[in-house]
């Protein structure tokens, strides 16, 4: 009876401050500058490498803000010290707390890059294989049949033949150092010639552009209806031509040139601007100097700035596309001091907006002496486009832009910020990832994976170098 | 009726063990290649140590004397084409036309193997070349890393195109108009960008995914068998589909269905089959009812339950 009764008495000291920090929750918001503080805390956590930390693993929602369990252990761990102050070493408070009762510390879980604050996700190491062995696979363990299966399939489009797959295992002893070596040698001469066949480049490169450009037929060259506003196929030959041929991938933001098909079906570099002819063949007129590869062609500016005074939707766009990051889904938020000032005034200094336009408006401003779809002008640099009709911001007073954490005077400027940054290559090697193996990497594939956008520099930021690395991992060639 | 049936079943397992018997005798040159175990009646090279695991003994293939030197994979079916040392390098080695349209023939990677020349195989045969070994599933050695790929609408398009010979553009038609793999893309993971501006294929397989694979492996399988009925032949080289039923007794008719079923285990999972798997696709000759099948239903069914396998549709 005593025991019952102080169990109720538990329950309800329990239930009492569950209810007072409830009621103390509404007067708080979420704070844009978390997650900066958090990956400053922990830089070496998957979800912070090359990245920056969504709001997800503290919050349910941002606006209205309401927190999960690991946010409220943040919360109470920061014991009413000023947010910005004390966020580190609330994090570290309760590392070894399993706020989401999932069996796992919430420190295993960020090392895991799951969400400590949601039971559903976590991770679990699989059991080593059962059975004592396997005479077709090497299970477990990189095998070259199946790496040679798969590269085949997903770069050349085409599963190897019966004979290919003679040939490939031709004359080798598997289980000699020379056999294994004559195998890599044979694996990567077909990922060669795989990387260079029409299925690579025509689909399944042009397959990862799509979401990137956007294309709408309706207002691209093939209009049906007669409305002809840029065409897109400039905006995939450039990028099908700067991820082949070994060259710089950071030419999807920097390139300053343009790619057009030859009648042999070839890629050539065209330099240079060429207006086209309006409504009819449109070209690529903006001028050389205020080229930023992908991010600036005409059917970019024209599909995601379009009438907008403040092409907030293009640095959005370009942020997701080339850096990884969906300011949407309050990912990539490095607020800006000050802002958002408000500019064009839109209201987005209002609590639910200014938690991510504080990022998104600096990252804005450099977008905005480029047309959208203007005349003549469509997709044109322009210094005085603030003051146009249709598109004038009152007391534009060009403000300072700025791109993870960095001020920039132009968006050439910026483009060459993101294609050096860590967040580019990561973005780029998980673009290819998902797309080869048709998932993102698991935490026992993390380490892999960084090694491979790490060493982008070294390959000279080839992607064709990048591919030879990532079938060599495990996570592609063992079952 | 079930007395009948065993008898009957007894009596043919006898007497075709008898013809091995007979058959091992005469020819005592065999060429075993890389035949692991000598008794090994069908010629595939399995390691067939209870000297005809199968149970239906089957001499090896067309007896062919002829077939000397160069079958070095344990493949002693050349059969009368079998010439100039066709061996495991050519795969087909059945002696079926290479130019068959395989869309791998026409200048693809790897050609080495697929030309008359002797091929890689020569010295010595090669694993891919003997039926794949059978194990145990109680001391297999089993992935938990589920690290398999779902084949999408393109590599699909490509795979089955490549394995029952036709032109990728070629080998369905919905309502022999429209391509299958564009009627069907978005089940079958792909997107459309430029028509409806779905510009990201769904994640994962959609409930009606299964229906439009079974439905495209099918319409391909048939219209294969109704192309090599007309001739020539291109991937039921084996039977006759004139037949109007295989008979399951007639040791032609089952030797026949064995190299057609290796056929089609190597053109559609690059492979031999196990001999389990060969003993299941015989079973195909009869139907639910118990009945003989055509030849054309035969093929029909064969390719669609070897096509069908989760070992063709995820890599």
């Amino acid at each position: 009876m005593h025991n019952q009764r102080s169990k109720i008495s538990l329950l309800t000291v329990v239930a009492a401050t569950l209810l007072m920090l409830v009621c103390m929750l509404p007067n708080a918001e979420a704070k844009p500058t978390g997650p900066g503080i958090f990956c400053q805390t922990y830089p070496e956590m998957p979800v912070c490498q090359g990245n920056l930390v969504a709001c997800s693993p503290c919050h349910d929602s941002t606006w209205p803000t309401s927190w999960n369990a690991y946010g409220l252990d943040v919360w109470v761990a920061l014991n009413g010290e000023p947010y910005e102050q004390g966020l580190a070493t609330a994090l570290q408070t309760i590392e070894d707390i399993d706020s989401d009762q999932d069996g796992l510390t919430n420190l295993q879980e960020l090392l895991s890059n799951t969400m400590p604050g949601e039971a559903q996700s976590v991770w679990i190491d699989p059991p080593t294989p059962i059975g004592l062995s396997n005479s077709w696979y090497e299970v477990g363990s990189f095998d070259y049949r199946f790496a040679f299966r798969r590269v085949g399939a997903i770069f050349c489009g085409q599963s190897p033949t019966y004979e290919e797959l003679i040939a490939f295992e031709e004359g080798v002893d598997p289980g000699t150092e020379e056999g294994q070596a004559l195998l890599d040698e044979r694996l990567h001469d077909y990922m060669g010639y795989c990387l260079d066949t029409v299925y690579w480049r025509r689909t399944a490169l042009w397959s990862m552009a799509d979401k990137r450009i956007r294309p709408l037929t309706a207002a691209g060259v093939n209009s049906s209806i007669g409305l002809v506003l840029a065409d897109y196929y400039w905006d995939y030959y450039l990028f099908e031509y700067v991820l082949t041929g070994d060259r710089d991938a950071r030419h999807l933001l920097t390139a300053d040139y343009h790619v057009q098909e030859d009648l042999n079906g070839d890629l050539e570099v065209v330099t240079g601007s060429f207006a086209g002819e309006a409504g009819i063949a449109p070209g690529q007129p903006l001028q050389v100097e205020r080229r930023a590869g992908m991010i600036t062609t005409q059917w970019f500016l024209v599909i995601n700035t379009m009438f907008s005074p403040l092409p907030r939707t293009s640095a959005a766009h370009a942020l997701r596309s080339y850096l990884g990051m969906d300011i949407a889904r309050s990912e990539g938020l490095l607020p800006v001091e000050n802002e958002p000032i408000d500019i064009d005034n839109k209201g987005v200094a209002e609590a639910p907006c200014s938690h991510c336009h504080s990022t998104l408006d600096p990252l804005s401003y450099s977008f905005t002496y480029y047309h959208g779809i203007y005349g003549n002008l469509t997709g044109l640099y322009d210094p005085n486009r603030p003051d146009r009709v249709n598109v004038e911001i009152p007391g534009w007073n060009d403000p300072q832009s700025v791109i993870l954490g960095q001020p920039v005077d132009d968006l050439v400027e910026w483009a060459h910020v993101a294609s050096e940054s860590d967040e580019f290559k990561r973005n780029l090697a998980d673009m290819f990832f998902q797309y080869v193996l048709d998932r993102g990497p698991d935490p026992q594939e993390q380490e892999s994976f960084t090694e491979i956008w790490k060493a982008l520099p070294e390959d000279d930021y080839s992607v064709n170098r990048m591919l030879h690395r990532l079938i060599d991992t495990d996570a592609f060639g063992a079952p | 009726m079930r007395y009948v049936r065993f008898i009957f079943s007894l009596w043919l397992v006898l007497s075709v063990s008898a013809c091995v018997g007979s058959y091992n005798q005469q020819h005592p040159t065999k060429d075993v290649g890389a035949d692991v175990d000598p008794t090994d009646a069908d010629g595939y090279g399995e390691p067939d140590a209870d000297g005809d695991a199968d149970g239906y003994g089957e001499p090896d293939a067309d007896g062919d004397s002829t077939d000397s030197g160069g079958d070095a994979g344990g493949d002693a079916d050349g059969g009368p084409t079998d010439s100039g040392g066709d061996a495991g390098g050519d795969a087909d080695g059945y002696g079926e036309p290479d130019a068959d349209g395989d869309a791998t023939d026409s200048g693809g990677y790897g050609d080495a193997g697929s030309d008359a020349d002797g091929g890689p195989t020569d010295s010595g045969g090669s694993p891919l070349d003997e039926l794949w070994p059978e194990q145990s599933p109680d001391d297999m050695a089993v992935s938990l890393k589920a690290n398999l790929r779902w084949k999408r609408g393109a590599i699909l398009k490509n795979d089955l195109s490549q394995a029952l010979g036709f032109a990728p553009d070629q080998s369905c038609k919905e309502l022999e108009l429209f391509d299958c793999f564009m009627a069907h893309n978005i089940p079958l993971g792909g997107s459309d960008p430029f028509g409806s501006g779905l510009y990201e294929p769904a994640r994962s397989p959609q409930v009606t995914t299964p229906i439009a694979v079974e439905r495209i492996i099918m319409q391909t399988c048939v219209r294969r068998a109704l192309v090599d009925a007309v001739g020539p032949a291109v991937v039921f080289t084996e039977l006759d589909l004139a037949s109007p039923a295989l008979d399951p007794t007639d040791l032609e008719t089952l030797l026949a269905v064995d190299k057609q079923t290796r056929i089609l285990y190597r053109r559609f999972l690059a492979r031999n089959p196990t001999i389990a798997e060969k003993d299941l696709i015989r079973t195909l000759l009869l139907s639910d009812n118990g009945e003989l099948v055509s030849a054309t239903d035969f093929a029909v069914m064969s390719c669609f339950a070897i096509g069908s396998t989760t070992e063709f549709i995820f890599f």
